[in-house]
């Protein structure tokens, strides 16, 4: 274990071993993972990051495997800002899945994030709108922080050519596909940006808004409606997929594992009788909550499922020339 | 019944829709037709012109004068060139003296006031004020309105000896289901069924047939549009046009009386196929075309499934309409006329274009199959001279094939049940190759990266076969002798098919391989609607019935890539559309004239 009274000869020692670990001890690896938090609760987040760094792109490890010093990371703005904005810059396909990782897994998913400007050199445009890109290429199922992400990077833009670019790519796909969550976090935020940001922003709003005016133009056309038995069969399906993906949930539980499980078919309070440990009993009254979460999922799953897998892979996959 | 018939003569907004049952009933009234309506104005106030004798009354000559809907003080006497007024007046004054056929001069005359729906009581003062004034021993006036009319075409079209109970009951349960329209178009089918599926054998059997079902779908027609949603109508149009052609085949070359009526009750089918067209068109494609993923979002589907089915769909539909266009501007001499169908054929190869560019789902068929609505815009875009809209859609077609087979997203398959396709892709090798053990789709690409010179584009054919597609059998179909007798009806398996298209040649190597063939199986010119100039029918059954596009419509194109003039072209046919496919390219680009 690494703590404060561990020898910082000792570290870079350990550091530079490191990789040498095999990807399938999973006991090491943990132990690992235990070590980098302590190395970041000493404030050597350098040393971490570049650890986990080394340990993800050349070992292959999965994110998950380092769960603990992740969430530390997480919670961290600082660190997670500089953590997602370096591992994106580098391209590195298993990196870019941690930062990834960092901004849409656990209670923290879809959290805003912003760019350090330390890790970034904002003259270069082109590889300004490679950053862009890969930010909606790894963080398009989290609009929030790709919104975020893309936001702070339109405020450090250096040029007119640039904070164009930038704009093109939060207009589409960003805010076409997520007009509510993503929209509404920009418009949040558009006070606080220059006024050279501010009128990309505009610009964003006006193509938006002559966008969905056209499609509301429309109107109703019956005539393109799915059959009634097509819209039957659709529900049956999607009803076997939800049941399908519910119970991979429930066999994934903690809770469910804890405690057992008592189906309520009727009312909205339950109610029954427990023993006070002293031979009586007693009434115990516990009302009944609605709990429900939403999201928002990307208009062109509908509208062109192929077309946004095919902009995002190539997002993802392409490499900046240097 | 005759409620239905009444509320549907009600609803016709156009004095044509009008004009045209009118002439069907009083032919089946047993009346003699003279004069029908011709486009534009009237023929000095008279629409229709008929002679015979209703219910034993000694024979007179009817002259009407039509208006849709209620007539109303405004259609009385204004300066619009539909008012009745100056209608009925120019009839006495000038059709009575001048235009009435001679045999006809010593015979009474009855001018008829026919309305679609009632005359309302603010105008029937100055009715019965003119009547009084004009009536002689000769000329008297009637007043034929929605209500005699519904009983007219009741008792004379649709009554029991005629269209059976169950034939009634089929078409009321269309009108019902308008808003399913599946279920409806089904109900429309049991009905044509029923029609036809009787003793249709004689001259005057088809007649009838062909004017009850006429009638029929002008009924459901009103009634769609009432309700706005002409789906069902659209499809009972089209498969009525082809379970009809049958029936009227046989009389395309004669030229007898009696093949002239038939084939003149079928173009009132024709035209009705191409009214519920216009209607359907320009509500649905035509203004919401040019609008980004407008079209896609107005499917109202919660399955990308859905919006590629019906785009595709809709694709094909309005491709065809367009090449029915086409054909129709054939019909004309060189001149405006001609011109001016011709703009709008080219309105509809640019909205195929706006489609395709603004809903970018058109960018990857799912099913194999949808390969029938890409050849048919494909078509349009030939014949509109616009090959570079061809090669960027075939080559993002491609792009995103290749994508989607290697990432296992939903690349075209041969699944047709809808509840399969929704499960479509597994992930599994032995279902992606079963999913795929066929292709009419890349041969089709391969053809036309051939005819129009896109070596990129053959080469990925070539690729995605050889690295991917080694098991997929690429094939194309082709009518034979057993067609004809089966393409307008789909009762039975027809055609054959070119098995094992080599893709991997010289892309001259295969067009050799393929429109060899097409010489071969000549039997395509051989087909009643080609031979008859109706060659959009034969694409009408190829849309309707899912068939493959005939190649020898593409053959010509390939001539003309190799500038060889019209030598080998197949026929006269194929030679016109050469020459007024030139013709087009010389025309400005589509979106100046949409």
């Amino acid at each position: 274990m690494v703590d404060k009274h561990t020898p910082d000869a000792l570290i870079a020692i350990l550091l530079n071993q490191i990789n040498r670990v095999n990807p399938e001890h999973g006991g090491t690896i943990n132990q690992i993972d235990h070590a980098m938090y302590g190395l970041i609760r000493l404030g050597k987040t350098d040393d971490a990051i570049h650890a986990l760094e080394l340990l993800i792109a050349e070992k292959g490890l999965e994110s998950t495997a380092f769960s603990s010093v992740l969430h530390e990371l997480q919670s961290d703005t600082t660190l997670l800002n500089k953590a997602i904005t370096r591992w994106l810059l580098n391209g590195n396909h298993r990196l870019c899945c941690a930062a990834a990782f960092l901004v849409g897994s656990g209670h923290g998913a879809n959290i805003p994030a912003e760019v350090d400007p330390v890790e970034i050199e904002m003259t270069e445009g082109s590889k300004v709108i490679f950053f862009a890109r890969k930010i909606l290429g790894y963080f398009f199922m989290n609009p929030v922080s790709a919104a975020s992400m893309l936001l702070s990077l339109l405020r450090m833009a250096k040029d007119t050519q640039t904070r164009t670019q930038i704009g093109k790519l939060i207009l589409n796909p960003l805010l076409i596909n997520y007009p509510g969550t993503a929209r509404t976090f920009i418009n949040e935020k558009r006070e606080s940006c220059s006024p050279e940001a501010q009128e990309v922003l505009r610009q964003i709003d006006v193509a938006l808004d002559e966008y969905f005016k056209a499609l509301r133009s429309i109107g109703e056309i019956p005539e393109l409606y799915p059959s009634q038995a097509q819209r039957e069969s659709y529900q049956r399906h999607y009803h076997r997929e939800m049941e399908r993906v519910f119970k991979d949930a429930e066999s994934k539980s903690v809770i469910l594992g804890l405690a057992s499980k008592q189906p309520i078919l009727y009312g909205r309070t339950l109610f029954g009788y427990v023993q006070d440990g002293q031979g009586s009993t007693r009434r115990l009254e516990i009302p009944l909550r609605m709990h429900s979460t939403e999201v928002e999922s990307p208009r062109m799953l509908q509208l062109d499922p192929l077309g946004i897998e095919y902009q995002l892979t190539v997002f993802r996959a392409e490499r900046r020339q240097e | 019944m005759k409620l239905i018939i009444k509320e549907y003569l009600a609803s016709l907004r156009e004095r044509e829709e009008l004009d045209a049952v009118l002439p069907d009933l009083l032919s089946q009234m047993g009346m003699n037709v003279f004069s029908r309506p011709k486009r534009g104005t009237r023929q000095d106030g008279v629409d229709v012109a008929a002679v015979g004798s209703i219910v034993g009354e000694e024979e007179t000559v009817y002259l009407f004068s039509v208006k849709p809907g209620d007539l109303r003080r405004a259609d009385w006497n204004s300066d619009s060139p539909q008012s009745l007024r100056p209608s009925l007046d120019a009839i006495q004054d000038t059709y009575i003296r001048n235009r009435l056929p001679q045999e006809h001069s010593e015979k009474k005359i009855k001018i008829c006031i026919c309305v679609g729906g009632d005359i309302r009581e603010e105008v029937r003062q100055d009715i019965e004020g003119y009547k009084d004034r004009y009536r002689n021993e000769r000329v008297s006036f009637e007043e034929w309105n929605g209500d005699k009319l519904a009983h007219l075409i009741e008792s004379y079209f649709l009554r029991e000896e005629f269209l059976p109970k169950a034939a009634r009951s089929q078409l009321r349960k269309a009108i019902a289901l308008i808003d399913e329209p599946d279920t409806s178009y089904k109900h429309f089918i049991v009905l044509v069924d029923l029609i036809l599926g009787g003793k249709v054998v004689k001259a005057d059997q088809k007649i009838q047939a062909i004017r009850q079902l006429s009638i029929c779908l002008w009924i459901l027609f009103a009634w769609a549009r009432e309700r706005g949603n002409l789906e069902s109508t659209y499809l009972a149009a089209e498969i009525l046009l082809l379970r009809l052609w049958q029936l009227v085949r046989e009389y395309a070359e004669k030229g007898d009386k009696t093949a002239k009526s038939i084939n003149s009750v079928y173009q009132v089918v024709l035209n009705t196929y191409r009214s519920v067209g216009k209607e359907f068109f320009e509500k649905t494609v035509i203004p919401h075309a040019s609008k980004f993923h407008g079209l896609s979002n107005a499917v109202f589907s919660s399955t990308s499934l859905d919006i590629n089915l019906k785009l595709f769909d809709l694709a094909g539909r309005t491709a065809l309409y367009g090449l029915w266009i086409r054909m129709y501007a054939d019909s004309f001499p060189e001149g405006s006329e001609q011109q001016m169908v011709l703009s709008r054929f080219r309105t509809y190869a640019g909205t195929i274009k706006e489609l395709i560019n603004n809903n970018p789902i058109l960018l990857l068929p799912i099913k194999d199959e949808q390969c029938i609505d890409v050849a048919l815009c494909v078509l349009v875009l030939l014949m509109n001279g616009d090959k570079e809209s061809i090669k960027t859609w075939l080559t993002q077609v491609m792009n995103r094939a290749v994508f989607a087979y290697k990432f296992s997203k939903s690349y075209p398959c041969n699944i047709s049940a809808y509840h399969e396709l929704l499960e479509h892709p597994q992930l599994d090798e032995i279902y992606r190759k079963n999913a795929t053990v066929g292709s009419i789709l890349y041969p089709f690409i391969s053809i036309l990266a051939s005819i129009t010179d896109e070596k990129e584009l053959g080469a990925a054919v070539q690729t995605f076969k050889r690295e991917e597609l080694q098991h997929c059998n690429f094939q194309y179909w082709y009518p034979d002798d057993s067609s004809e007798n089966h393409i307008y009806v789909n009762d039975a398996i027809h055609g054959a098919t070119l098995s094992g298209i080599n893709v991997e040649v010289a892309p001259r190597d295969l067009l050799s391989q393929i429109f060899d063939e097409c010489e071969n199986m000549r039997q395509y010119w051989e087909l009643s609607a080609v031979k008859h100039g109706f060659w959009p029918l034969v694409l009408t059954a190829c849309r309707h019935y899912r068939l493959p596009v005939p190649l020898h419509l593409f053959q010509q194109y390939w001539t003309l890539t190799k500038d060889t003039s019209f030598e080998s072209a197949p026929n006269a046919d194929a030679e016109r559309v050469c020459v007024t496919s030139e013709l087009t390219s010389d025309c400005p680009e589509t979106e100046d004239i949409v």
